[in-house]
């Protein structure tokens, strides 16, 4: 049969959840993370590649996440967090001695997280590295999002689009050493006013939602009227692996949601955790069971069984690939796109499923050929000009996730600090600003860029962390009308800027002038 | 050192900004300026405001009340239109005045989209 083209592309991203002198529970979502997903995915890369079966695909790390990557503190927190985390297995084995269903299951936690902390130290906690590497070998394309996650059509200023694509592209070439090819433009939200952004930064190609365009063929790629091409995302293969009776809720699988944490006395986990309240630790016992079940009634996790399911679901997956493009006249072109967080954290045993899925389709031929975004293009024409109009790939398409009266009030105060930014900065245009304006000017210019992650909406949108995201906003909202002040009045104690820039260590090459007037575009 | 010569209030100014929510609705914020909100704080103008949607015809598609204080508003739009902004008008001696208009925003229709569903936000 034809050959299937696979575009996969697997998306990394955390919000900055970086703090410098103080502890904060979200801080620790990094670190799970980077344990369960993000270095799990680059062994099985490199595991792979090593037996020649490594699949080409595509990594998009947002910027916010690879700054935390290269922060060093981070790193060492990193390890404390691994020792936590043995020490907690240790403890849970003595609790739990004469249970063998639980020992078996701590043992599969104690290799995963000793296999983790084996790579972390063979790259001496670089996690950077093997990106490059795995890019070097061209089995990856790497790509990146805006700077700071912003959903693009909810920035009121063109001067915002700008710094936000502008500078996450120099970026990306400050941590990466190379130009990026394609941006990941965060939730697929599209508006027209991003196009000549794209061009101007050189963007060959990005990535949308099916729905954002009337009659398109997702198994087509499509061009842009400035040339950009457009991948589009093929939502069944989404829906197959998550939607509703999808393939991760197989009841063999682990259940994400029952967690020591919840169980055990909240003494006997701050030694662990670091926190006096309930926290989810990581080590959980049971398996979903059903999802109609109360989590108390959940069936003990048998690793072995969810194995053989990994094994049947990856060929599952497979032969529904295969099936949807044959049945599809134009079948030439597959584009999945997943968040990397699910395999492996929230779905624990996704990245076997990858694992098996990337040799099933070497071992059974099936007719399956990963391709990378810049290569495609350059072989293949796209099949037509598309204008998509205003979108995201959210509840129906638009944008109630992050706009609604819950997350009302930010877009007021972004739009205020981003204009004053803009007036007060543009003075500077012509004239040289001192050392010390340069360091207010920059330090602005992240802060506004934080209170712009689209993050904290969802956070405040959904009730989950809500007090911590609306305590960044309002922080980097005061400090921006801070910094905004000192500017107007000047400045000339910088024991302050010190303590702002150790707190937000990030996008230290970022140039401001990238936010100004861009009347011209 | 180089330093702007005197420290001024930036933005003071009327302005609203109108943004897209979904295909039946938009968001509207605004702002007025330390004159404005002095003759509203001080009753020198009735604190109500009128907000109007206008499409691409200039035809009024909705005129609603509202309070200066407010700030914010989420206004359902006619299916009708294309394009749409936003007015706002105070009332000085007895008389409408626009105090400022918005951005035009290009409205999108509601095409079957179906609702992602994610397994784990099921949960949230």
């Amino acid at each position: 049969m034809k050959r299937i083209d696979c575009l996969f592309v697997f998306h990394f991203h955390l919000p900055y959840i970086y703090h410098y002198n103080a502890k904060y529970f979200e801080e620790s979502w990094y670190y799970q993370n980077l344990a369960n997903s993000y270095i799990p995915f680059l062994m099985m890369m490199e595991e792979l590649s090593n037996a020649s079966l490594a699949p080409s695909i595509v990594v998009s790390i947002s910027p916010s996440l690879y700054n935390m990557m290269e922060n060093e503190v981070m790193s060492e927190r990193f390890i404390s967090y691994l020792d936590n985390i043995f020490s907690l297995i240790e403890e849970e084995r003595k609790i739990n001695s004469l249970n063998p269903k639980i020992q078996a299951i701590l043992d599969v936690y104690e290799n995963k997280y000793l296999k983790v902390a084996q790579y972390f130290e063979k790259y001496s906690g670089d996690i950077i590295t093997p990106f490059k590497f795995l890019k070097s070998q061209g089995l990856i394309e790497i790509i990146t999002t805006p700077l700071t996650y912003s959903i693009i059509p909810l920035l009121t200023l063109k001067e915002s689009i700008n710094m936000q694509i502008t500078g996450a592209v120099k970026d990306f070439k400050r941590c990466f050493l190379v130009d990026v090819n394609g941006l990941f433009l965060p939730e697929c939200g599209w508006i027209d006013d991003v196009e000549p952004f794209l061009l101007r930064n050189s963007i060959k190609y990005i990535f949308l939602d099916e729905r954002s365009v009337e009659e398109v063929n997702p198994y087509n790629s499509y061009i842009l009227p400035s040339g950009v091409r457009v991948f589009f995302r093929n939502y069944l293969s989404f829906d197959f692996l998550f939607g509703q009776n999808g393939i991760v809720s197989n009841p063999y699988y682990r259940e994400f949601y029952r967690d020591i944490g919840y169980e055990r006395d909240k003494d006997y986990l701050k030694k662990y955790t670091g926190c006096d309240f309930n926290v989810p630790t990581g080590i959980k016992y049971h398996r979903i069971t059903d999802v109609s079940l109360d989590l108390k009634d959940k069936d003990i996790y048998d690793w072995e069984a969810a194995m053989n399911c990994v094994n049947n679901d990856s060929e599952r997956f497979l032969d529904f690939i295969v099936n949807t493009c044959v049945k599809n006249e134009n079948n030439s072109l597959f584009v999945s796109i997943f968040n990397a967080e699910i395999f492996g954290d929230k779905w624990f045993e996704g990245i076997d499923f990858l694992k098996n899925f990337f040799i099933k389709i070497r071992q059974k031929r099936y007719p399956l050929n990963f391709v990378l975004p810049s290569n495609y293009i350059n072989l293949n024409s796209p099949k037509s000009v598309v204008n998509p109009t205003i979108s995201s790939w959210s509840d129906n398409g638009f944008f109630d996730k992050w706009l609604n009266e819950k997350s009302d009030f930010i877009y007021p105060l972004i739009h205020e600090i981003s204009k004053k930014f803009i007036i007060v900065a543009s003075k500077y245009k012509n004239i040289r600003p001192t050392h010390e304006a340069q360091r207010i000017l920059k330090q602005l210019v992240r802060e506004i860029l934080l209170t712009q992650s689209s993050d904290w909406a969802v956070m405040i949108s959904n009730n989950v962390h809500r007090e911590y995201a609306i305590n960044r906003i309002l922080k980097h909202y005061q400090n921006s009308l801070r910094l905004i002040d000192y500017l107007l009045k000047g400045y000339n104690n910088s024991e302050e800027i010190d303590l702002m820039e150790k707190e937000l260590p990030l996008f230290p090459d970022i140039d401001w002038k990238d936010f100004l007037s861009v009347s011209k575009i | 050192m180089i330093w702007l010569l005197t420290p001024k209030t930036i933005l003071d100014e009327n302005y609203c900004v109108c943004m897209l929510r979904n295909a039946n609705t938009v968001f509207v914020f605004w702002k007025f300026s330390d004159y404005y909100l002095s003759l509203f704080e001080n009753k020198n103008i009735p604190s109500e405001i009128r907000i109007k949607l206008i499409n691409e015809e200039n035809k009024i598609l909705a005129d609603l009340p509202s309070i200066y204080s407010k700030s914010v508003l989420h206004i359902e739009v006619p299916t009708h239109a294309k394009k749409v902004k936003i007015d706002i008008y105070c009332f000085e001696n007895g008389i409408e005045k626009i105090l400022c208009s918005s951005n035009v925003v290009n409205l999108a229709s509601e095409r079957d989209f179906k609702k992602d569903y994610n397994f784990y936000n099921e949960k949230n």
